[in-house]
């Protein structure tokens, strides 16, 4: 029988540079109280309760990291990297070394000043072990990463190295300059608009009454068009600029199963994406850029991250593919997708789906359409047609919403104005749930949730029965 | 979705771990009822009698006294009664590729969990929880910790037994 490794735990000195990221960790738990102290007035009574509250907070910040020196304890066991912590919630984890995506030492100012390091061991779509093994001696941090290390190499077969020498092939998209601009243009603007009517309204409000009542005065509908159309105009030139910057002289291509994008106008950014780590294709046509002849293609991974030593952009955007060619460059992404999801039938969502969809469209129309006239009682009223618009809305929206299951890959379509296509490689997927809330239950409905590194893509509602079977098929048990 | 031929689990975990639906311990009911009871104590009770103070003057001390009183009594049947029906709810299931589990009794979920892509499990144990023995077990995928990667109201002997064969198995994270 092996023999049990000894707990280790962290170096004394962790009690002094722990200290700071206790105390923010402290006082984002706290914030509400800290900032009833920063606005809080200045009466011998007050104050009283200023003082008690800044002494609870240092004693709390002190607890904490002397509860974390204390109980923080960690070993490798029989191959695994087990965890333990804390003392009135204790926390044991258990880390098998196939899934540690990164090992990384990370110093701040005060771990230099103290000659120690923090030691992250990250696996993907979880960030919760930073601030875990906070402060270690280096030489114990190196120990254990090359500990870990050599656990990962033996459980991991060689990654395949990356093509080198030859020059790019040929693009598979090239976008000029007018498409970019075309791409900015069909991005959504309503949302800056409300931004800056928002600004606009509290400069007016910072600018005294008498200012506010003439302003006010002088929002006539014929000042108040123009403005519009101004600001919409502003919020589409500010887009096509990002855009441009962004995108300029893009390029897509295909290489030694990387997918590479190449764009960028003052910063010029290479992303290279390994196909076999895509998670989702999404295809995203949204009702101007549909108009236009074109979509966009989103290619998502897992998460950033850094890969060999370099940082890897993980997410790759073509953002302006005409129509016609998106079937195609979604099957050169995903190769596990063997037909063209803009030519193949998809089966519908179910007919009471669309009775939730219209009640649930009204409601959200009905609660905008009151805000509206509660902040803008002379115009906010033109607002009730988009109550009224509701239900062939959301008609619009369900009929247009699709899903398919083959042997590869699951795809789930939504939406008329902005209209989505959700390409998932079966073997990505990471769990599948059906959901079911009462008002979907009195409809016999249920909807499956399936649930990638990073992401989550949600089928369109189908009968309770038809969300159970394909939960079936696509659980391990089932396929 | 990927599987795997083979069974996911060794033997050795397989045979420890026990077969068919399995509910939670029922002692989580009544720690569950104590979590409400204090919540109502700490949080309910107080903004009751603040709104009510408050509201008084507008609604009248025989509305505002009945309001309050029939929202405290309602929250209190609620912490009394609610944890039963979810307990009746909770199930889970170890299959040989899978973690199934069901809950909710409102918004119902059931969800499968490949034993392929767990990246690692957590058993946590809040001060009422070790109270009375018990623990939450957390299952991490690479897309995160999400609710239905999470069982409660397990016997801490249990979850430690389910943390550690969930936590062997291989490689194929997808990710």
């Amino acid at each position: 029988m092996a023999s049990e490794a000894p707990w280790r735990g962290l170096h004394p000195l962790s009690l002094v540079v722990n200290l700071i990221p206790q105390a923010w960790a402290t006082a984002r738990g706290l914030w509400p109280v800290l900032f009833a102290l920063v606005i809080g007035g200045g009466a011998k009574g007050v104050q009283a309760i200023d003082l008690a509250l800044i002494i609870g907070f240092f004693l709390l910040t002190l607890s904490r990291t002397l509860v974390h020196f204390l109980t923080l304890r960690y070993r490798v066991q029989a191959g695994r990297f087990e965890v333990r912590v804390g003392l009135f919630s204790r926390s044991a984890r258990v880390l098998d070394p196939a899934r540690i995506q990164n090992v990384e030492l990370v110093q701040n100012l005060f771990h230099k000043a103290a000659g120690l390091v923090e030691l992250r061991v990250e696996t993907a779509g979880d960030a919760s072990s930073h601030g875990l093994l906070s402060a270690l001696d280096v030489g114990e941090a190196e120990r254990l990463r090359a500990e870990l290390r050599a656990l990962v190499a033996a459980q991991r077969p060689a990654a395949a190295a990356p093509p080198a020498g030859d020059a790019d092939p040929p693009p598979l998209l090239e976008l000029n300059a007018l498409e970019i601009i075309a791409y900015g243009l069909s991005r959504r603007t309503v949302g800056t608009v409300a931004v800056l009517t928002a600004l606009g309204l509290e400069v007016f409000g910072r600018l005294g009454p008498q200012v506010a009542e003439k302003a006010q005065k002088a929002m006539t509908p014929q000042v108040l068009l123009p403005a519009v159309v101004l600001a919409f105009a502003g919020s589409w030139l500010w887009s096509a600029g990002s855009a441009l910057l962004r995108h300029w002289r893009y390029r897509l291509w295909l290489s030694g199963g990387e997918l590479i994008t190449e764009e960028g106008l003052t910063t010029r950014r290479r992303a290279e994406i390994p196909r076999q780590k895509l998670q989702i294709v999404r295809a995203d046509e949204p009702l101007l850029r549909r108009i236009m002849g074109y979509g966009s293609l989103l290619f998502e991974t897992a998460a950033l991250g850094v890969a060999d030593g370099r940082l890897r952009q993980a997410e790759g955007v073509a953002p302006m593919v005409p129509l016609a060619r998106l079937g195609e460059l979604c099957r050169v992404a995903l190769p596990a997708l063997r037909f063209d999801p803009w030519q193949a039938a998809l089966l519908p969502a179910h007919p009471r789906a669309l009775y939730r969809a219209v009640l649930a469209r009204t409601f959200r129309n009905l609660a905008l359409s009151a805000l509206l006239i509660g902040l803008f009682p002379r115009f906010g009223w033109a607002s009730v047609v988009f109550v009224l618009a509701a239900p062939p809305l959301a008609y619009l929206d369900w009929r247009w919403q699709g899903w398919r299951l083959s042997p590869g890959v699951v795809l789930a379509r939504t939406g008329f104005f902005t209209r989505s296509t959700w390409v998932v490689s079966r073997d990505k997927i990471q769990s599948v749930a059906v959901v079911q809330g009462p008002l979907m239950r009195h409809h016999g409905l249920g909807r499956v949730i399936i649930r990638v590194a990073g992401t989550a893509v949600a089928l369109p509602d189908v009968g309770i029965d038809e969300a159970h079977r394909i939960l079936q098929e696509l659980s391990p048990e089932g396929a | 979705m990927h599987t795997d031929p083979e069974p996911v689990l060794a033997p050795a975990a397989r045979s420890a771990l026990p077969r068919g639906p399995q509910r939670l311990d029922p002692r989580v009911v009544n720690l569950w009822r104590l979590s409400r009871m204090v919540r109502w104590v700490t949080f309910f009770v107080p903004v009751v009698l603040t709104a009510g103070f408050f509201g008084r003057s507008t609604l009248g001390a025989p509305l505002t006294y009945g309001l309050g009183a029939g929202l405290l009594g309602l929250q209190l049947v609620l912490a009394l009664l609610w944890p039963a029906l979810e307990h009746a709810a909770y199930h889970f299931e170890v299959r040989e590729h899978d973690l199934l589990v069901q809950s909710g009794v409102l918004f119902r979920r059931w969800s499968s969990i490949p034993l392929t892509r767990i990246q690692h499990v957590d058993t946590r144990q809040g001060p009422l929880e070790r109270l009375v023995g018990l623990a939450q077990l957390q299952v991490y995928t690479a897309a995160g910790m999400s609710a239905d990667g999470s069982v409660p109201g397990l016997d801490q002997a249990e979850a430690e037994r389910l943390r550690d064969a969930l936590s062997r198995r291989g490689t194929d994270d997808g990710v």
